[in-house]
């Protein structure tokens, strides 16, 4: 007994397309070429090799996949169709797929009206899954950004950032095509069309494969930056000690904040690090962390951390978006602790100010001035602290 | 759809005797597709038209429900309709002609 020869070919059209596929399968058959059970994985359709001979394949509406059991047709469909020449080979997406090798074997539905109907539940779960799969991605890109679009591409970076989302609405724009597809069918079939089964297939074939490839590709490269940056992330990756960073930051800092003030660095709370890097929309972007004793003229002593995150934006209306989002940002992450305190605009002479309370109980402030923005948080440990009126001022002037 | 009901008001029959009762009924010239009398046999269920009495090995044994027997009467009536409709029609062009 010859042991039987398997070929592997790139499915050519989505299972949704039921004439594509039927064609398909029943010119491989004429090529010698026969879909083994249950012969798909992925894009991949799995062949016997056996002398060619007709058989002609057959889609079937199939019922929504069930966790934890075989994803075959009923038992009595099994039989029904065994009977009358018909045997079930495989599973493709929403559908089932038969063949019969009998020439003489009446098709397998022979009422395009009742052919519709079976469809129409395929379209109403597409339909439903389309619908919650679009939620769920609303739901989770709003979580994981917690509706901080720029920041978030400032974190991730644009081109990354982007790139997620085009695969998102790519997958959207890839379901509402299956939908209208399938709509399209189910609209011939209720006007008494009967399906073409011997459609041209190589027609859009190339286009098809080469998608799906792109697709499978862009999936995988996201997936892998998506993993570095999310190590990047962990390990603090970009940051160097501020003894090292050579460049005068465009804000005040520990040692120039108040006149006239000893300083003294530590090490305590938070390192003394910066990371500056560059987005599309942000050239420029600085994220200062200090830790430092302050000794001021009238005696106060201040353990104080400086967290600044400065951006120059590439117009003033992305800094407005950026300011704006910072408050939606540490609003959310504060939750009850979180209480407005009094800045003004007009008097500081910026475009836009907002102070709050924050987590920490520490006054944060938020500055845009054109295109730059920075967020500012002044946490002092111990009894003395520095008043956020004391500094809110010295920020803004550097925004002039 | 109606000649499933018209077989199993017949007697109680699994899939493949109503496939089998189609065809001896219309001479050969309705065959029905598996898939297609499976889909109705799904669909009149859900309606409760019929009603799964019997399973043996993999076949089904349906029957007829009152509201299936009512269905099929009300089809018979709208089918001798018509036919009585097109039968008046012709007889009026034949007068007409003559």
């Amino acid at each position: 007994m010859s042991e039987i020869q398997y070929a592997y070919r790139l499915v050519p059209c989505p299972s949704y397309d039921v004439e594509g596929m039927e064609s398909w399968l029943t010119d491989m058959a004429s090529e010698g070429l026969f879909l083994s059970a249950d012969g798909f994985f992925g894009y991949l359709g799995i062949f016997e090799k056996h002398p060619p001979h007709p058989c002609k394949y057959r889609l079937e509406a199939a019922p929504p996949k069930r966790a934890f059991e075989d994803s075959i047709p009923d038992t009595e469909a099994l039989a029904l169709s065994e009977e009358l020449g018909w045997t079930y080979v495989a599973r493709r997406g929403e559908f089932y797929i038969y063949c019969s090798e009998d020439t003489s074997a009446r098709e397998l539905n022979t009422d395009p009206a009742v052919q519709a109907l079976a469809l129409n539940q395929v379209i109403r779960r597409m339909r439903s899954t389309a619908f919650w799969t679009a939620m769920e991605i609303i739901f989770w890109f709003w979580y994981y950004t917690r509706g901080v679009l720029f920041l978030t591409m400032i974190e991730l970076g644009v081109v990354y950032s982007l790139f997620i989302l085009t695969l998102i609405l790519l997958s959207g724009v890839k379901s509402v095509l299956s939908l209208v597809h399938l709509i399209r069918l189910r609209k011939k079939l209720q006007m008494d069309g009967f399906m073409d089964h011997r459609k041209n297939w190589r027609q859009r074939s190339a286009v098809y494969r080469s998608s799906n490839l792109l697709l499978i590709v862009a999936v995988i490269t996201a997936v892998i930056i998506g993993m570095g940056k999310f190590g990047d992330i962990i390990l603090d990756e970009g940051y160097i000690p501020l003894s090292d960073y050579t460049a005068t930051p465009p804000f005040p800092t520990m040692k120039n904040v108040m006149q006239d003030a000893r300083y003294e660095e530590e090490d305590f709370i938070i390192p003394n690090e910066v990371r500056e890097w560059k987005t599309l929309i942000t050239p420029r972007n600085i994220d200062w962390q200090e830790y430092a004793v302050l000794y001021l003229p009238d005696g106060r002593e201040i353990n104080g951390a400086l967290e600044v995150y400065y951006h120059e934006a590439a117009s003033p209306w992305i800094a407005r978006r950026i300011a704006e989002e910072y408050l939606i940002l540490h609003r959310h992450k504060a939750g009850k602790n979180f209480s407005v305190l009094s800045a003004d605009a007009d008097t500081l002479g910026v475009d836009y100010a907002a102070a709050y309370s924050g987590r920490l109980h520490a006054p944060c402030v938020i500055l845009q001035k054109e295109n730059k923005v920075m967020w500012i948080q002044f946490y002092s440990l111990g009894e003395k602290s520095l008043h956020m009126e004391e500094w809110i001022t010295v920020f803004a002037q550097s925004l002039y | 759809m109606f000649y499933v009901l018209m077989a199993l008001k017949k007697q109680p029959m699994f899939g493949i005797e109503i496939a089998d009762f189609i065809e001896h009924r219309t001479n050969g010239r309705l065959r029905i597709g598996p898939a297609t009398l499976y889909t109705i046999l799904a669909k009149f269920q859900k309606e409760k038209l019929i009603l799964e009495t019997e399973v043996e090995g993999r076949k089904r044994t349906y029957c007829i429900t009152e509201k299936g027997l009512l269905a099929y009467s009300a089809e018979l009536e709208r089918l001798y309709h018509c036919i009585s409709d097109a039968e008046a029609e012709e007889k009026e062009s034949e007068n007409i002609h003559e």
